[in-house]
């Protein structure tokens, strides 16, 4: 029996993995750089010298940032607010998406067009900090989740998901004695999980990579997340010891920058392609309308 | 299904909450401006600050900006609750002022600060390296006029910085204090390789023309040595004070038109200075691809591995990185002096007369008395020098004269005080004293350093320098002058690279892009405030 591997390719396809062979190329080599330099030696990084690989291996840099207790709370803190920010988007997201989906909810054009409005047209920085001044979230946590509750974009992919089901399921639902809520979390919920993970993989993305809301909002240390912790230390790192220490650093602020660019990269490098699959799967689904 | 969705959202929000202690309890705020007494801590919205006796009636809150370095603290420490706050306050409240500290993130605090301006948050004392901010911010109204209350500073610093007080005016109005210098450098300083010339049998180069003879016979003599290090990074320090050896400060009008910013190295005889430039570059003197390298990453390297002969640079890791790095064992790279000004004198221009500016936001000005109060303090030298060492006993130790000796960062952190103390001595920079100290601090830390080198870097860094001249005002052209800086930088790079034979034309090509960019305005306006002020 031949499998698809047995298939000759076509000069397209050789031009096409050619193409994606070099893109990944292109995208993993800075990466390998950046941890070769996180493991390499002072006076190898300051001559030059690392390049894809570590050279006079090390791992001073990873201990500077490990000992940095800053860095590990917001770590933690990122971790927690990320996933409770996905969770919390994601059922707002789904609780409207599911309401503009019926066709019994009048004016639901209207709100469709209204929200549509909202991704093109952006108020700027200073109308969003005073809102948010004004709403009295300065300093507090919710600051970092309430601005961004529901993103007009994940709304419309979950709404043409919710669309797509077919009418007959939620009739007969409706038969059956099911609400509004029932219809949600029995019918459309279960049947849009690719979709509503790709939307949470999308919340969470932005919230573990997201450093401006912070920067605005925050000004105290115990609401940073690490993606700003660690901006913070990249922007101030000067490693300008004392006498004494100058003589036994074994790093250079290159090393701790990289070192510090990893750690902020490894968890959502390592969640990625457990919901990688739905991520594609979700927004593919969610874009078709039948 | 859905409760169990419920449960998962306030699991992990309610566990965020309880990392950071949920919503906007106490500590400070970019928002929170109060003023309480000390009996009943309620709030009110009186700002006078009176005492009767030593203890105040009532102490009123301010709010002081403070770096965020994303520093570790020990000790149950943080950037706003450490040793150095506490000994703020110990000296503040009997004073009858409470000083917080809102941190603001060192890179972009000028942006995040733009944004509390606005959204009424800012602390009541702002700093900023950006001229043209205070400048605008004052224009806008926006800014406290200081000057009626100058009379609170500390005597010593209002005798000793007269002259860069005055220059925080602008119109006449003192939108800003200056963070001073007790001391003060060259900008830029020049590094000669004196292993390789020696090598050759000749002389440390006295005068331009000896430099040049000296560069050419490495290019013969030494083929892994690049004679002039240069790089394409957008600054000026690798070609300023080698321009300006074309030209000269006899004219004073043309200090004043030329000096402020990069325009310095527009002076007229800057062509010829140019010209020599371009001739390295044809030459290989300099090499040609430096331009590609626009952040300086090669030029470290090279630095690093002791590739140049001779460096111009605001950065003397040459001499504290190479030492140690470069493999040549007879490396010995040491500053000098050896580029005369047409006028004959050796003299380049010195680093800013002072470090930043200190501002006082117009939503500050219903508590004036107490801003005022806290920047006597800082502006009093004792006080100024317990600030930036963290407080003796924690930060710092006092040496046999008395003098405050740094400590290092992890014992700083591990005392609970600032490791960045310098970043709260808003008016006073740097002191006296620690001049005495450089040669000592720097082989502390540089053991590999030779001795000569170091006495003989900060002989000449510390000499034959000049303060600029400056425009005493704001002037309407500024707006222009940072994307100018941008500009000639990008004009000195492509003159540079003008192929044989061509350099007059590419040389009048590109000025005239400068002159499209508003240069002729600003060098204009500025000879008509010459000629206002000073004829």
């Amino acid at each position: 029996m031949n499998s698809v591997y047995d298939k000759k390719l076509s000069p397209f396809q050789i031009v096409m993995l050619i193409v994606c062979a070099l893109l990944i190329l292109i995208t993993v080599t800075p990466m390998m750089n950046i941890v070769a330099v996180s493991l390499s030696g002072k006076n190898a990084i300051a001559k030059g010298l690392v390049k894809l690989f570590p050279r006079e291996f090390t791992i001073e840099g990873y201990k500077m940032v490990f000992s940095n207790r800053n860095v590990v709370y917001s770590l933690f803190f990122s971790v927690f607010l990320t996933i409770g920010y996905a969770i919390l988007t994601t059922l707002m997201t789904a609780l409207a998406a599911y309401a503009l989906s019926r066709s019994n909810l009048g004016g639901r054009r209207f709100f469709m067009i209204l929200i549509t409005i909202t991704m093109y047209i952006d108020a700027g920085l200073i109308p969003s900090y005073l809102l948010v001044k004004d709403l009295k979230l300065i300093n507090t946590v919710w600051a970092l989740v309430i601005p961004g509750l529901i993103s007009p974009f994940n709304l419309i992919i979950l709404r043409s998901f919710f669309l797509g089901i077919n009418k007959s399921l939620f009739e007969a639902a409706y038969m059956d004695g099911c609400g509004e809520w029932g219809c949600l979390f029995r019918i459309a919920v279960p049947l849009s999980m690719p979709s509503i993970s790709s939307v949470m993989l999308f919340y969470g993305i932005g919230r573990w990579n997201g450093i401006s809301d912070v920067m605005y909002y925050e000004n105290r240390s115990k609401f940073y997340t690490l993606q700003y912790q660690v901006k913070l230390m990249l922007d101030s790192i000067s490693i300008d010891y004392s006498a004494e220490e100058m003589q036994e650093q074994l790093v250079t602020p290159e090393n701790v920058r990289s070192a510090a660019i990893v750690f902020a990269m490894v968890p959502m490098l390592i969640f990625y392609p457990f919901v990688q699959k739905y991520f594609t799967k979700g927004v593919n689904i969610g874009g078709v309308k039948e | 299904m859905k409760k169990r969705i419920s449960k998962i959202v306030a699991l992990f929000l309610a566990t965020a909450m309880a990392l950071t202690g949920c919503g906007n309890g106490s500590g400070n705020s970019g928002a929170s401006n109060s003023t309480s007494t000390p009996a009943s801590g309620s709030a009110s919205t009186a700002a006078s600050v009176s005492k009767t006796d030593d203890k105040p009636k009532e102490i009123v809150t301010i709010n002081v900006m403070v770096y965020d370095r994303g520093r570790e603290y020990g000790a149950g420490k943080s950037l706003t609750d450490n040793v150095l706050i506490d000994y703020v306050n110990e000296i503040m409240e009997p004073r009858g002022v409470h000083v917080n500290y809102v941190p603001v993130p060192r890179k972009g605090s000028d942006a995040a600060v733009n944004v509390m301006l606005v959204g009424g948050t800012a602390p009541d004392i702002i700093r900023t390296y950006d001229r043209q901010r205070v400048s605008t911010y004052g224009a806008q109204g926006g800014l406290v006029d200081l000057g009626p209350y100058l009379d609170r500073l500390d005597k010593d610093y209002l005798a000793k910085n007269k002259d860069a007080i005055d220059w925080c005016k602008f119109d006449g109005v003192q939108y800003a204090l200056p963070g001073v210098y007790s001391y003060h450098g060259k900008n830029h300083e020049t590094f000669l390789r004196q292993d390789l010339v020696e090598g050759m049998g000749m002389k440390m180069p006295t005068n331009k023309e000896e430099l040049i003879k000296v560069l050419y016979a490495m290019k013969d003599k030494y083929p892994d040595i690049i004679p002039y290090g240069f790089s394409g990074k957008n600054t000026d320090g690798k070609f300023t004070n080698f321009i300006l050896g074309y030209t000269s400060r006899k004219n004073e009008r043309d200090n004043y038109i030329y000096e402020p910013t990069f325009t310095m190295i527009l002076k007229p005889g800057h062509k010829d200075g140019l010209r020599q430039l371009n001739r390295f570059v044809l030459d290989g003197i300099i090499d040609p691809n430096f331009v590609t390298d626009t952040d300086d990453s090669l030029y470290d390297q090279n630095v690093a591995n002791g590739k140049y002969g001779f460096i111009m640079n605001g950065s003397s890791d040459c001499i504290t990185s190479a030492y140690g790095t470069a493999d040549d064992p007879n490396y010995h790279m040491v500053e000098v002096d050896c580029i005369e000004n047409l006028d004959g004198s050796y003299e380049v221009p010195s680093q800013d007369a002072f470090s930043h500016y200190v501002y006082v936001p117009k939503t500050a000005e219903d508590r004036i008395d107490a801003v005022m109060e806290y920047l006597n303090f800082l502006s009093t030298e004792e006080y100024a020098k317990q600030v930036k060492y963290g407080v003796y006993g924690y930060g710092s130790d006092l040496d046999a004269d008395g003098n405050p000796v740094g400590r290092s960062r992890d014992a700083c952190k591990e005392a609970g005080t600032s490791t960045d103390a310098s970043d709260n001595a808003f008016l006073i920079a740097n002191f006296d004293f620690e001049f005495n100290n450089l040669v000592k601090n720097l082989e502390a830390s540089h053991p590999e350093i030779p001795h000569d080198v170091v006495v003989q870097k900060y002989a000449s860094q510390y000499s034959n320098y000049y303060d600029k001249m400056l425009i005493g005002g704001a002037l309407s052209t500024d707006e222009y002058v940072p994307g100018l800086q941008t500009l000639i930088c990008d004009f000195v790079f492509k003159v540079m690279l003008a192929p044989e034979g061509q350099f007059d034309k590419v040389y009048e090509q590109e000025y005239k892009i400068l002159v499209e960019n508003h240069l002729q305005e600003v060098l204009d306006e500025r000879a008509a405030w010459y000629d206002k002020n000073h004829k």
